[in-house]
């Protein structure tokens, strides 16, 4: 479906048209421009850029350093923390908020009542700016006026003493909870587009054979489903992998770098602190932009092979 | 899977898991509005009672010390610019692909494709810098286009994310028949009309899904205007909310209030165009 779709259904190009290549290059001219100087060139720059030891003063300070940056990145324990939070948000979401969507996108399209509004509803939080997310919920979180601290007291439970935020260890999660309750209703509506997909009589015919609900949607809807369950991964993990606005409006990636992710870091080293090193971060980045492509490639690799293995 | 052929437990089991995760998600967006309607005294004596009188006390206040109406309108600036610059060049860019042949086309499809592996928060450092040489430049050369702390760093940086769109747009081309051209060709339309008049019109559900994906994706970008904008005119709506945050610490009915004038524009567009926003960004993202 994947590439069928992002060609158009036809691999070579135009099948019909004009071969007037002059015009067509005027057309395409200005989207060119744009997408050469303003990401392509700051591409360039990435990888070269990663090589040296610039502090970004100017140029004349420029140093090639080999692979120096790499082998910084090894012994700085920041560096690890971030991707290992990083990694963490990629796994939690990747179960949890496919999972949930998952769970629900099922749920919603048997047909409850009000199917309609409660799909709605879970869209709600996705077209809200992060920042007014990350900051209602440091209120909601808040050791002494926030509803989640006051709910716990009243049972007679206490909270972590600076905050659900103020820990090093618990702090991640709850920055990943709400990165979840976020983007869980956005991650349900592409499988409910996938759901909807699927040919009607395929499960009505399986259901006059006598097939509960249960295998019905574990041995027929699911595997149906796999191929719009990866893009859904797919997008999930690369979202999670890069999350900015959350992080720095929550936690700011404290206490001590304990909820740092590798953006947030990138960003501390590269343009937010006082001193800047511009080499070590854009070296980060390009870390950060092999990992993305590599996971894609891997999730999408994974699902065809499972799919051979099924058609096997 | 039906749901009224299931068993009562299991009905009543997805019932209690819909209504907890619209809880969920209502509680805090409620508690946020009527919060920002309360005064202050009953914010303190009761920070989660319903109001007992509405006030607009604090939106009013929060409107003017954090300069809504300036957030607003750089917000509106650079989402409506943007989108407008980036949706008519992909436009123009996936007819040329999607309708001519020369050699040059496949590369450049492909040359296009790449954007969409490309993480875009990783080039921030590189990006930064380079508005900062071309600002030099324009400095140099006596030319009155700023690019250090001006909206225009931002909207280049965006309208440079066109893979998605042009993708988008082109197969969507693709699919229309060329039979409705040729006959505007055969009565004489140039080609520039043609595509004015009878292609863009045609291919107007994706063109107005792709202009929905980005402007959501624009409106409530956070990390591109961080980067660039540093004087405090310039910000956009998360940029100043955050500042906002930072500045009132202490008076948090005020910043309680600040967060509903942030939030509920786009929540009451949402509202009224929900359908037509759900398959927006839905079928931009699918198309990934």
């Amino acid at each position: 479906m994947r590439r069928s779709k992002l060609t158009g259904g036809s691999e070579g190009g135009p099948q019909t048209g004009r071969y007037d290549g002059r015009f067509a290059l005027f057309l395409i001219a200005p989207a060119f421009f744009f997408y050469t100087v303003f990401l392509i060139l700051p591409l360039f720059g990435t990888v070269v850029i990663g090589f040296t030891d610039w502090t970004g003063i100017s140029f004349s300070t420029l140093k090639f350093t080999g692979l120096e940056n790499f082998i910084q990145m090894a012994g700085d324990e920041f560096f690890w923390g971030a991707f290992r939070n990083s990694f963490l948000f990629v796994a939690c979401c990747l179960l949890f908020q496919v999972g949930v969507a998952l769970l629900f996108a099922i749920i919603l399209e048997s047909g409850p009542r009000y199917a309609r509004l409660f799909r709605s509803i879970f869209f709600v939080p996705f077209v809200i700016s992060l920042v007014v997310i990350g900051i209602l919920f440091n209120f909601l979180l808040d050791p002494t006026i926030g509803i989640v601290d006051i709910l716990l007291r009243a049972v007679g439970l206490d909270g972590p003493r600076f905050g659900w935020l103020g820990t090093t260890t618990l702090n991640v999660f709850v920055v990943i909870a709400v990165h979840i309750w976020r983007n869980f209703g956005f991650t349900m509506f592409l499988l409910i587009a996938g759901l909807q997909a699927i040919p009607r009589e395929l499960q009505e015919s399986a259901r006059l054979d006598g097939a509960t609900a249960w295998q019905l949607t574990t041995r027929i809807t699911i595997p149906l489903l796999r191929e719009v369950l990866v893009v859904a991964s797919v997008i999930t993990s690369i979202d999670a992998m890069r999350v900015f606005d959350l992080v720095y409006t929550l936690t700011g990636g404290g206490p001590f770098h304990s909820s740092e992710t590798v953006v947030t870091y990138i960003y501390q080293l590269g343009l937010g602190g006082a001193r800047t090193q511009h080499g070590y971060a854009t070296a980060i980045a390009l870390v950060l932009v092999l990992v993305i492509i590599g996971m894609s490639v891997l999730q999408f690799t994974l699902a065809r092979a499972g799919r051979g293995a099924v058609s096997n | 899977m039906v749901f009224r052929e299931l068993s009562l437990p299991v009905r009543l089991l997805f019932y209690l898991f819909l209504v907890v995760a619209a809880v969920s998600i209502l509680y805090p967006l409620t508690w946020m509005s009527y919060t920002s309607l309360k005064t202050n005294e009953e914010v303190m004596f009761s920070p989660f009672g319903l109001p007992t009188r509405i006030s607009f006390e604090n939106i009013a206040e929060a409107w003017q010390t954090g300069n809504f109406a300036r957030l607003y309108a750089n917000s509106i600036l650079i989402a409506v610019v943007s989108v407008i610059g980036i949706i008519s060049i992909s436009t123009t860019a996936a007819y040329g692909l999607a309708r001519y042949h020369f050699a040059a086309n496949r590369p450049l499809f492909l040359y296009f494709l790449v954007g969409m592996a490309v993480p875009t928060q990783a080039l921030m450092v590189p990006s930064f810098k380079l508005m900062a040489i071309l600002d030099s430049w324009a400095a140099a050369l006596h030319l009155p286009i700023p690019l250090l702390n001006s909206p225009l760093a931002v909207i280049l940086t965006y309208m440079s994310w066109s893979s998605l769109a042009i993708i988008f747009i082109r197969a969507y081309f693709i699919s229309i028949p060329p039979e409705l051209e040729d006959a505007a060709r055969v009565d004489g339309a140039r080609e520039l009309q043609i595509l004015r008049h009878v292609m863009v019109p045609l291919a107007m559900p994706a063109i107005a899904t792709m202009t929905i994906f980005y402007f959501v994706f624009f409106w409530n970008d956070f990390l591109w205007p961080l980067i660039y904008l540093h004087k405090h005119t310039l910000r956009t709506i998360p940029l100043g909310i955050m500042h906002f945050e930072g500045k009132y610490v202490s008076l948090w009915s005020l910043q309680v209030a600040a967060l509903s004038l942030a939030a509920w524009p786009p929540i009451l567009i949402y509202i009224l165009f929900h359908r037509r926003i759900q398959r927006g960004l839905t079928e931009g993202a699918l198309k990934f």
